[in-house]
């Protein structure tokens, strides 16, 4: 038939790219900061992976799926917002503790925060440390996973997202002593 | 604590150290209260994103995202199909412009372009009128240049010169007459069955007309011949002398 509706590797693509999808918007959105950006980036992601498709090595999807879109937010957004690079800050010796000794109990500080206050302090974090978070602790990848997604060495995995979660700490905190939710 | 200790730290609360880095690690968190803080703040983190950063509203995107994989689709399929039967398609075009070119040159061959009138008139000789100056021996010779064309040249038209000639391939004459109001020339074209570029107006459409430079042409087909008048006059005026020139060949 010259135009059969049927196509087993559209209905596999689509199968695959649905169960990802909300980490992906959700990512693209993490990284963006906006809804309209989010939106075109995690399109061009399906759209690029449902190209190369026949290049999937039929291991992990939402790794690679993830990769395409962190690439295209590299290559096209990241440039765009001008956010400032953040190489020099990858340094493993950079590292800094999360724990606040003596001044703010945690479990105060997270149980008074909200989602949105949280995404809030998240977006503050530079791109590369954030990207590390957020799929350790939101899309619970392993650091391997983050590692292929990332394109950067374990190494440098570890060194990120102990960076990144330092700063979202220290971002926490501000945000709710401006609230009002912690005393100074 | 050292940096490496402290992202030993993250990679614990992580579940990422195996074997002895991770009883290293370990033992480090029973020793120092400073990794042991760390280690909890980082494992709070760690459970207050996942419990609090949940997944944003995504369903219109995922639908435009399925709309955009269905035009790929039709796209790729339209390409398939185009290059599967490319040679199919490329034959029925050839085909298509071969036939258009035979049915131009068979059927629509005899078609003269209205523009192509200036060309027509130009493009002749000037043929010496007869010597014998009887009006029966002008009507015979006129009769020859003519041919089966359907006109015949009422007395009141006087001839002034005669041209003859060929327009692709297809014989043509041009008289110059002079009547009452003035210069008028009729040409005549053999094999012509219609006129392209020109306006047909009447009551049966069955004239054409046009303007070439100051002067108005008025054609009409008939029997295979396209006959035209050009004169400086109005279509009105050429119309009636249009008529009798077809009437007087019936009788």
């Amino acid at each position: 038939m010259l135009f059969r509706k049927g196509n087993p590797n559209r209905d596999r693509f689509e199968k695959m790219a649905e169960q990802v999808f909300p980490s992906l918007y959700g990512t693209a959105l993490r990284l963006t900061r906006e809804r309209e950006d989010a939106n075109d980036l995690a399109q061009e992601a399906i759209i690029r992976a449902y190209e190369a498709f026949d290049r999937f090595d039929g291991r992990n999807f939402k790794a690679w799926i993830l990769r395409i879109l962190t690439n295209l937010y590299i290559n096209r957004y990241r440039q765009r917002q001008r956010e400032a690079p953040t190489g020099s800050l990858d340094e493993e010796n950079a590292a800094e503790p999360v724990a606040n000794e003596g001044t703010t109990p945690d479990r105060q500080l997270f149980d008074g925060l909200v989602g949105a206050e949280i995404e809030q302090a998240l977006l503050k974090v530079p791109a590369d440390f954030r990207l590390a978070v957020i799929l350790s602790d939101i899309e619970g990848m392993s650091y391997d996973e983050i590692a292929q997604v990332t394109e950067v060495p374990l190494g440098t995995v570890r060194s990120r997202l102990a960076r990144g979660r330092a700063i979202l700490r220290r971002e926490l905190e501000s945000f709710a002593r401006t609230e009002g939710y912690l005393k100074s | 604590m050292t940096p490496n200790n402290l992202i030993d730290i993250h990679a614990l609360a992580d579940g990422e150290l195996h074997g002895e880095d991770k009883s290293q690690a370990s033992d480090r968190l029973q020793s120092c209260a400073s990794s042991r803080a760390e280690y909890e703040s980082v494992l709070l983190l760690k459970q207050t994103l996942k419990q609090k950063c949940s997944a944003p509203a995504h369903d219109e995107s995922w639908k435009s995202c399925r709309d955009r994989l269905d035009l790929i689709d039709k796209t790729k399929r339209a390409e398939t199909f185009v290059g599967k039967y490319a040679w199919a398609l490329c034959g029925v075009f050839l085909f298509t412009i071969i036939s258009a070119a035979v049915f131009n040159r068979t059927a629509g061959g005899n078609v003269l372009n209205a523009a192509d009138m200036t060309n027509v008139v130009s493009g002749m000789s000037p043929l010496a009128l007869p010597s014998a100056s009887g009006p029966s021996a002008l009507k015979q010779w006129m009769n020859k240049i003519l041919g089966r064309a359907p006109v015949q040249i009422e007395p009141q038209l006087q001839l002034r010169s005669v041209r003859q000639g060929w327009v692709n391939g297809r014989r043509a004459a041009r008289f110059d007459f002079v009547d009452q109001k003035g210069p008028l020339a009729l040409v005549v074209l053999e094999e012509t069955d219609g006129v392209e570029g020109a306006e047909l107006f009447g009551k049966e459409s069955k004239y054409y007309r046009s303007q070439m430079e100051n002067n108005q042409v008025l054609g009409w087909c008939e029997k295979g011949y396209g006959l035209f008048l050009i004169s400086p006059r109005s279509i009105d005026e050429l119309v009636p002398v249009a008529e009798r020139l077809r009437v007087n060949r019936s009788q």
